[in-house]
């Protein structure tokens, strides 16, 4: 049994009069433990829905969504999850540590557990000087930070990351990088999207492609590129959105 | 998630329970009184509809403005306030009281403070006129006489529904020869004073009448109370010198918690009323109630019994 | 409902530090406040007046807490999108509510004491020692309070927030008129009619139970058992609302 499974998602929104939207398309995906898996599409391509079908923020339309063999309202389950959401916002009127406090009790963990990871946290993503500031003073390079941080604070065994590098430079690119890349030699399976093709090359070890609200590509990048005789991500891309295009016209 | 829809299921279930409450609720408010009835107050609920719970408020900020006309002598104004102030807050004793009292004393008396200017303008008149026209206005003359006459029998005598009938048909009887009289004399200064005077009498009437009715109507909102009662026994005793009256509102007024001065008018009511039994009867309850009174309920009933009449 | 809790706290820690709702609250302080100005009426018409306009603004201004407080306790998670990390934690969805509720329960605590407070602190002032009516009033006001939040709280789990708060001010005039209109409907000989409005009666949140004030300020008493029956029609009034608010709740997508 994979970590983390989904067996044909699907998710469909009804807009009012007759009007559907194919969010999800009968997804089949398989994620083993300590992988690091990207899942690249185009915006508006699933992605996000992919993910908040795993976590309980959405709900099927049909098939399943497991992780860890249950299903996204099952309560235990999600205490060895962390999530960090796109475009983090968090309550504004709190301090880092407050914030890491507040999430840390929800998982139930002792005040003096919560203390040290928070120190341990905070120096980790670099944001130790900035203890006393309330999050509205951020900068989105400081939220993206403390919002890992506080997926993070549970010490999960999975981390499901939504766009993780939105709004970085390129140092806190690689800051991030280099994080996820540790975080999973530590043993921890992480599951993240992006449409930041380069940050997902030198990370990833499997990729799925999403397109229109379909998985149309499954596997590790060397298979792929030479599938598709692609020489780079980018190239992948591309060729492979054609060649469901063309299969797969528009209506 | 799967069994979800039994919170909602308990939550229309529970919906029982709330009515069978309620239902003792509103028991509970129409017995304590807690409750506006609809069936005496449809102008209420229609300014309910406006106002929705903040009448008291409306009420206050009314009876400000009735103060402010109160203290500036602006008496009529007052009026309109009040019955407003009546209308919002039925319940609020204190309007309907001094309500009845601005329109039965103060109003009474201001309509006839013009009384001694329009007399001496009159007197004025007077001294021009030739022989001639002094017997013409021989009438104004009488009228005048009779409006004095009935303006102290007023405040001396009483009004009684017999003595007010009677004072409406004498100032009539002469509101009609003057109004021949002026037929024949178009604009003559005389002939408006002297109308203008025997207005004064009716007014007073009117506002004392007024006055009644405005406790009346305080009354029916508020019959569980002696304060009403009480209000209007005592102006038919002291304003209206209408003793049958007095004593009718008075009794009704005992029979409600109330306090000793209530037992004490009633006493006296009594006595002018001719009910000189009823009032020793009276003062000797009121003694064994109130011993504050004791000495004043002796003196009473020593007079009472020697002479037949105690109240001066 | 230890987390629930964790998520009340913050939910009031939001509301002391967002300052958004210490306007209305101070409004009504001040409201509170002027009815001291009057101190040219006889001491009785002045006392009924601070009584009239205090139990008026402590109602009026706390009802707008409730709404607003209310309003903003779902609505703000889901437009600043915190709900989508706080849903991945081990939480169910009815911590959510409840917590939420317990925040609302909160905040309307703090504002509704510092009015009394201020009111009190206004009639010793005066001279005037507040007998138990004033304070069963008081606290009939508050459970009104918790109910119109409650009921807020339990819209705004399905409807936009521009609804919620016209049908909120909605709920509450009529709410204050349903005694009215359940007389009427005594009167009425037709048996749909009749029907109708018995069963509107019963849903509709019957705030007037809640108003005995217009008694208590010209010193009649209510008994302790009308409280008590008032107080637990708010109550399970109240569990109605929560519970809808969680059926729904368990049911949105965000």
């Amino acid at each position: 049994m994979a970590l983390i499974e989904t067996k044909e998602l699907t998710k469909i929104y009804e807009l009012g009069w007759k009007k559907r939207v194919v969010g999800l398309n009968r997804v089949n995906l398989e994620i083993e433990q300590g992988e690091i898996f990207g899942i690249l599409g185009p915006n508006g391509s699933g992605k996000t829905t992919c993910l908040k079908l795993l976590l309980g923020v959405l709900f099927p339309t049909s098939g399943e969504a497991l992780i860890m063999g249950k299903g996204p309202l099952d309560v235990e389950m999600k205490k060895h999850v962390g999530f960090l959401p796109e475009n983090p916002y968090y309550y504004d009127y709190l301090t880092g540590p407050e914030l890491l406090k507040f999430y840390g009790r929800l998982f139930d963990m002792p005040l003096a557990t919560i203390r040290k990871r928070t120190e341990e946290l905070l120096n980790l993503v670099g944001l130790a000087e900035a203890k006393r500031l309330a999050l509205r003073h951020y900068s989105k390079g400081m939220l993206e930070r403390i919002g890992l941080a506080a997926s993070l604070i549970n010490d999960p065994e999975i981390l499901v990351l939504d766009e993780p590098t939105t709004g970085l430079d390129p140092i806190g690119c690689k800051e991030t990088r280099d994080l996820l890349l540790q975080l999973n030699k530590q043993g921890k399976t992480i599951l993240l999207s992006s449409h930041f093709l380069s940050e997902v090359e030198r990370v990833c070890s499997r990729i799925a492609i999403f397109h229109r609200g379909n998985l149309i590509e499954l596997g590790t990048l060397k298979d792929l590129l030479g599938q598709y005789q692609a020489s780079t991500l980018e190239d992948l891309f591309v060729k492979s959105i054609e060649k469901f295009d063309q299969q797969n016209p528009v209506q | 998630m799967k069994k979800n829809w039994i919170n909602l299921f308990v939550a229309l279930l529970l919906f029982i329970p709330l009515r069978f409450l309620q239902v003792s609720i509103d028991y509970h408010r129409k017995l304590e009184d807690l409750e506006t009835g609809l069936l005496l107050l449809p102008g209420q609920a229609a300014g309910s509809l406006v106002l929705s719970g903040f009448k008291g408020l409306a009420a206050d900020l009314l009876w400000l403005n009735v103060e402010e006309y109160w203290h500036s002598g602006q008496h009529y104004k007052m009026l309109p306030l009040l019955e407003a102030v009546a209308w919002l807050q039925p319940t609020y004793i204190t309007v309907w009281a001094v309500g009845g009292w601005h329109m039965a004393y103060n109003i009474y008396v201001q309509v006839g403070q013009n009384e001694s200017k329009l007399s001496e303008e009159l007197e004025k008149m007077k001294q021009s006129w030739s022989l001639q026209e002094k017997t013409k206005y021989r009438v104004l003359e009488e009228a005048l006489a009779e409006n004095k006459t009935i303006l102290e029998q007023l405040d001396k005598k009483g009004k009684t529904d017999e003595l007010v009938r009677d004072y409406l048909n004498r100032l009539e009887n002469y509101e009609q020869k003057i109004n021949l009289l002026a037929e024949e004399e178009k604009e003559n200064k005389a002939i408006e004073t002297v109308k203008s005077l025997l207005h004064i009498p009716r007014n007073k009437i009117y506002w004392y009448q007024q006055g009644v009715q405005f406790l009346k109507k305080g009354i029916t909102y508020n019959p569980d109370k002696y304060d009403l009662y009480f209000e209007l026994g005592w102006t038919y005793y002291h304003k209206g010198m209408d003793y049958p009256n007095a004593v009718k509102y008075l009794e009704k007024a005992i029979k409600h918690p109330h306090p000793d001065y209530v037992d004490d008018v009633l006493a006296h009511a009594y006595e002018k009323n001719g009910q000189i039994q009823k009032a020793i009867a009276q003062w000797e309850y009121l003694m064994e109630k109130a011993p504050s009174f004791r000495s004043i309920a002796e003196r009473m009933i020593h007079d009472l019994k020697t002479k037949g009449k105690a109240t001066p | 409902m230890r987390k629930a809790w964790v998520i009340a706290l913050n939910t009031f820690k939001e509301s002391l530090r967002k300052r958004t709702l210490y306007i209305v609250l101070v409004f009504g302080l001040v409201v509170i406040g002027a009815s001291k100005f009057f101190s040219f009426l006889t001491a009785q018409e002045e006392l009924k007046m601070i009584q009239d306009v205090s139990f008026s603004a402590i109602e009026f201004f706390g009802a707008l807490i409730a709404i607003f407080g209310a309003l903003g306790a779902i609505s703000s998670e889901i437009e600043k999108r915190t709900i989508y990390t706080l849903l991945s934690k081990p939480i169910t969805r009815y911590h959510f509510v409840i917590g939420k509720f317990i925040g609302q329960i909160l905040i309307l605590l703090v504002n509704f004491i510092l009015l009394c407070l201020f009111f009190i602190g206004l009639l010793l002032f005066k001279k005037f020692t507040p007998h138990i009516e004033i304070f069963k009033a008081l606290f009939l006001i508050f459970a009104e309070l918790l109910l119109i939040s409650s009921i807020t709280l339990a819209l705004a789990t399905f409807t936009s927030d521009a609804f919620n708060i016209i049908f909120s001010f909605f709920l509450y005039i009529v709410g204050h008129l349903t005694s009215y209109g359940r007389q009427l409907m005594e009167r009425t000989e037709n048996i749909i009619l009749k029907g109708l409005g018995d069963m509107l009666y019963t849903i509709v949140p019957n705030y007037e139970n809640f108003a005995i004030r217009d008694k208590v300020v010209v010193g009649v008493p209510v008994s302790w058992q009308y409280v008590g029956k008032t107080f637990s029609y708010g109550v399970i009034y109240i569990a109605i609302a929560i519970l809808i608010a969680i059926y729904y709740f368990q049911k949105r997508e965000v």
